[in-house]
Order: structure tokens, then C-alpha cells, then sequence
């Protein structure tokens, strides 16, 4: 039953468009907007005629959203521009005006479409309708003689969050030595995973090559001491060997070490310029626990252990 | 300790060391010959029979010095292995103290452990030298924490140990029977601190690091 219904809605939908296909007018000044919930992901896109289509985080319109569940790219695969239609999609702000004469939205969930006076949101199926239909429609309005316009490019952003959500891994504490030490000893730390780490996704039928590198990496060693530094540090072999990411203890006790790991990101678009994701993220891995003991000799008798060196030791 | 006490000191150091060599050699056995009378009375009887074992004094260094042995537990990679490889060591150190023979010690020492190094060159030379030392008493080792720590992508296995020891008081003697100024009149008592690594190719704790913090300085 649900299914008739919903054929007979995206009918009417169709029929709407018809409608405007007919209608130069109408169809210069069409716009919709349209909203992909499809895996989970909301995203939302303004169609106009011979605007373009680029993808806007959600939380432009729910500022409560988490940052994780707002921002992350479509990754569906929507049909790129395979007709030269007449409309192309914008990434204009979802419009909460009132609707204006020339303008058709829909609204409805997945596979219901129903047409209003007003600016709804509708399934992101309704995109691939809209960009297949004037393809047929607006060539029978139009004279053969006139080609149709190219296409704009579809316009894909990364913002900030994308990023985050994209960062394979985290760099994570590595100690060369287990989680204990000497008091006044240089322990060392360093961080894994510190290479710049690259992402492929597909959105809206282009590849995009997303790029996150570790930039800073800021340790807090849990005895009040922190230190920023650009490199991840580095394991060595020998026990007390001062690196730039060592840190010494200076009263014996347990600690608690954090690190967090700053990332700039670029990114390309089907091979094209690369750019520059807005700001850098953050990203905290595991905090490690440390024991430090104390190694100090009890009375001020010259022996072996106070002075290796002396005769006989 | 002063020469008039030479050989009530030897004499000590005779039962103490033979008590000292069989609470480290018999492995996962705590007890000290002060605790359990007949396991001195069975080590004294075992001296007898061999009957060579002759004490340091001030006339000569110690012969026949019984060998320091590895218990089979040191080989395992476990906190029980690492515990045992380090008393092992210090049971070789005191017998290279003893004899100038520190190629036990060497074992298990990694060639970055510095203070190893010192201990196993320092004593050879000091034989090499005619010289040699009395120990009036016995090391004790009282371990206060140990750790063991596995870096799976290094596939290495690190053991850390707090421990506090006490050394005996040591005599130096020169060939000609003259008293070292150097000698440590008294026993000493210290927090140590060492770092074993696991060597798998040859099965063992090997000390990487061993010392009190004022010998950091010196890495």
C-alpha cells in the first residue's frame, strides 16, 4: 500500500515538474531544497537554475548537533551531471522564507514525495529526478538550435569537522620502556601513528582525497610539566636517553600522561587543486598511566653504589 | 672494619656468604640461613665434604669460592625470571668481589649497562692487580616493586625493579697485605633501581640499566 503511495506521490512530483519544464518562467527562477538522510547523515542542498551543488554541514542549521553526527560527507554516489539540465544544485542556506510563487519543494521521507507550497525538504532521490526530467522536458521547450548550457562543477567542501571524522587513527602514547620509571631519569615518550594519513571518498560522483597531517603534538606529563612539540619523538634503545618528547620526573609517584595530536587538513577534488581545510582539529589519545620510583642511597658511607668508579667497583 | 677483627670477620663471612650463595641459587627458595637452622647445618656439611672453600682475609683472597648458578627460573620471561636473573647477577658480582672472575655477572649484563660494566671490569682488574677484598658479611636484596612491560610492536619485554640492598662492608687488601684506605667500613643500605630487557635469542634477562639516581649523571 505504501509503496502505490508512493509511486503515485513521485508521480504527481513528476507531473509538477512537467509543469515547470513548460513554463520557461517558472523554470528560471526553480528552487529546491533538499535533504540526503540516507545512511544515517543528514545534508541538505538548494537547487536552482544554473547554480551549483555543494555540500554544507547541517549544523549551520542545528547548532546543537554534535560535530560528529553534523558534519560528515555524503557518501552517496548521486548521478553527476549526466544530463545537461537546466538546474544545477546551490549550496545556499536552507530557506525557511516563505515560499515564493515560482518555487517548488517538496517534503517527506524517504520515497515520499509530496509537493507544498513552501520550503520543505525532500529526499535526496528527488535530486536525480529533477537533474534526469528537465533533460527530456526542457529539450521538448526548447528550440533543437539551442544547446543547452554546460554544467557547472559540483562544488565539494571539507570543513573542519569532515576532517576529524575522517582521521583514520589516532596517535596514541608509546613508551620505550613500560609504564614505569626512575625518578630524575629521562623517561621517554613518543607518539605512533604520526605520518600524514589519506582518505578517498566519493561524494556526489567525484573522488575526493582528503589529507590529515600531525602538525603539533602538546604532552602533558601529568606532574603539572607540559611540553608542545612538532615532532612525535622517537623510541631509543638505552635506558635515560634524553629525546625532544623525554620528560624526567623529579619526586617519585604515579602519573597520568596525555597527549593531543593537532592536525591541519587539504584536500583535492578528482585531482584538482589541493585545499586547505579551514582550521586545524584535535584529536586526544589514550591517556598512560606511569609508576616513578626512587633509587637514592640512605647514608652518606662511601660505597660501590654511590661511587662506581672507586677502587674495587 | 678494623684489622683486629679479621678473623672473626672471615669466619662470618664464611657462613654468611655460604648462607647468602644458597638463598640465591636455590630457585623460588626465601628462606635465610638465619631463619631455618638445618638448612645451615646441611650447608655446613656440604663445606666439609669439599672442605676447599678457604675465606678471604687479610694473609690471602678467598679459594675456591663455590660457583654462582643460574636457576632455571631466571630463563623465564616473567616477573618470577627477572627477579631471579638480577639476584643472580648480584651473586656474581659478589663472587667476582671474591675472585675476579665476573664472566657470571657478564651473562647477564647488556653492554649499556654501564654500572655492569664497571662492576665486571673493576673487580678483574683489582685480581689482575694481586689484590683483593673481604666482604664481611653478605649482599641482601629485598625487592620493593617489579613491572613488567611488553612493547608488541618493538616485540620487546621490559622489566623494571625498585629494590632496596644492603652491601657488607669490604676490606681491600694489596699484595703485600696492606689495608686499602678505600676500604667501606660499614655496611650500606640503598633503593636500587634496575631495567632488564628479555634477550630471545639466547632465553634471558639481560640488565640493561642498574644503579641509584646519582649514577644518571654519568649515562
Amino acid at each position: 500500500m505504501r509503496h502505490v503511495l508512493n509511486s503515485l506521490l513521485l508521480c504527481f512530483a513528476t507531473l509538477s515538474i512537467l509543469i515547470f519544464a513548460w513554463d520557461p518562467n517558472a523554470v528560471a527562477n526553480a528552487a529546491f531544497d533538499v535533504k540526503d538522510e540516507s545512511d544515517g547523515h543528514s545534508m541538505f542542498v538548494r537547487i536552482e537554475q544554473n547554480s551549483r551543488i555543494s555540500n554544507r554541514p547541517p549544523q549551520r542549521q542545528n547548532s546543537a548537533r554534535s560535530s560528529q553526527q553534523s558534519s560528515r560527507p555524503s557518501h552517496h554516489s548521486t548521478k553527476q551531471n549526466t544530463s545537461p539540465s537546466t538546474y544545477s544544485v546551490d549550496a545556499g542556506p536552507i530557506t525557511t522564507q516563505a515560499p515564493t510563487s515560482s518555487t517548488v519543494c517538496f517534503r517527506g521521507g524517504r520515497g515520499v514525495l509530496t509537493p507544498v507550497q513552501s520550503s520543505y525538504l525532500c529526499n535526496m532521490s528527488v535530486l536525480d529526478d529533477l537533474r534526469r526530467i528537465p533533460e527530456t522536458e526542457a529539450s521538448l521547450a526548447r528550440p533543437a538550435a539551442q544547446p543547452a548550457p554546460a554544467p557547472e562543477p559540483i562544488e565539494i567542501v571539507i570543513t573542519a569537522s569532515d576532517l576529524l571524522e575522517l582521521i583514520p587513527t589516532t596517535p596514541q602514547i608509546l613508551m620505550d620502556r613500560g609504564p614505569f620509571g626512575l625518578k630524575n631519569a629521562h623517561t621517554n615518550f613518543y607518539a605512533s601513528d604520526h605520518q600524514a594519513q589519506t582518505v578517498t571518498e566519493t561524494m556526489f560522483g567525484q573522488q575526493v582525497t582528503i589529507v590529515a597531517t600531525p602538525v603539533e603534538y602538546r604532552w602533558d606529563y601529568g606532574d603539572g610539566a607540559t611540553l608542545t612539540t612538532t615532532t612525535p619523538g622517537r623510541p631509543v634503545d638505552a635506558f635515560n636517553v634524553e629525546t625532544e618528547t623525554s620528560h624526567q620526573y623529579t619526586e617519585p609517584g604515579r602519573y597520568t600522561v596525555t597527549l593531543t595530536t593537532v592536525f591541519e587538513g587539504t584536500y583535492q577534488v578528482d585531482g584538482g587543486p589541493t585545499q586547505a581545510v579551514s582550521s586545524t582539529v584535535t584529536q586526544q589519545a589514550e591517556p598512560v598511566e606511569i609508576q616513578i620510583w626512587r633509587a637514592v642511597t640512605r647514608n652518606v658511607d662511601q660505597t660501590c653504589s654511590e661511587n662506581p668508579s672507586a677502587w674495587g667497583c | 672494619m678494623k684489622s683486629s677483627s679479621k678473623k672473626s670477620a672471615a669466619q662470618w663471612l664464611l657462613s654468611g656468604f655460604t648462607a647468602f650463595t644458597l638463598t640465591f641459587s636455590l630457585a623460588g627458595c626465601s628462606q635465610t640461613a638465619e631463619e631455618n637452622p638445618e638448612l645451615e647445618k646441611t650447608t655446613d656439611a656440604s663445606l666439609v665434604e669439599t672442605a676447599e672453600y678457604v675465606p678471604a682475609s687479610a694473609d690471602g683472597p678467598a679459594q675456591n669460592v663455590p660457583e654462582p648458578q643460574l636457576p632455571i627460573s631466571a630463563t623465564e620471561k616473567s616477573e618470577a625470571g627477572a627477579e631471579a636473573t638480577l639476584k643472580y647477577f648480584w651473586e656474581a658480582i659478589d663472587y667476582g668481589r671474591l675472585t675476579g672472575d665476573t664472566t657470571y655477572a657478564g651473562l647477564v649484563s647488556s653492554e649499556s649497562c654501564d654500572l655492569c660494566s664497571d662492576l665486571i671490569s673493576g673487580w678483574t682488574r683489582v685480581y689482575e692487580e694481586d689484590s683483593w677484598a673481604v666482604l664481611h658479611g653478605n649482599m641482601a636484596l629485598e625487592v620493593q616493586d617489579l613491572d613488567i612491560s611488553t612493547e608488541a610492536d618493538r616485540g620487546e619485554t621490559i622489566a623494571g625493579i625498585s629494590f632496596v640492598m644492603t652491601e657488607p662492608a669490604v676490606d681491600f687488601y694489596e699484595i703485600d697485605g696492606h689495608l686499602e684506605d678505600d676500604s667501606f667500613d660499614t655496611e650500606s643500605t640503598a633503593d636500587w633501581w634496575a631495567e632488564l630487557n628479555f634477550d630471545e635469542t639466547s632465553e634471558r634477562w639481560k640488565i640493561e640499566w642498574i644503579g641509584v639516581e646519582d649514577h644518571l649523571s654519568e649515562d
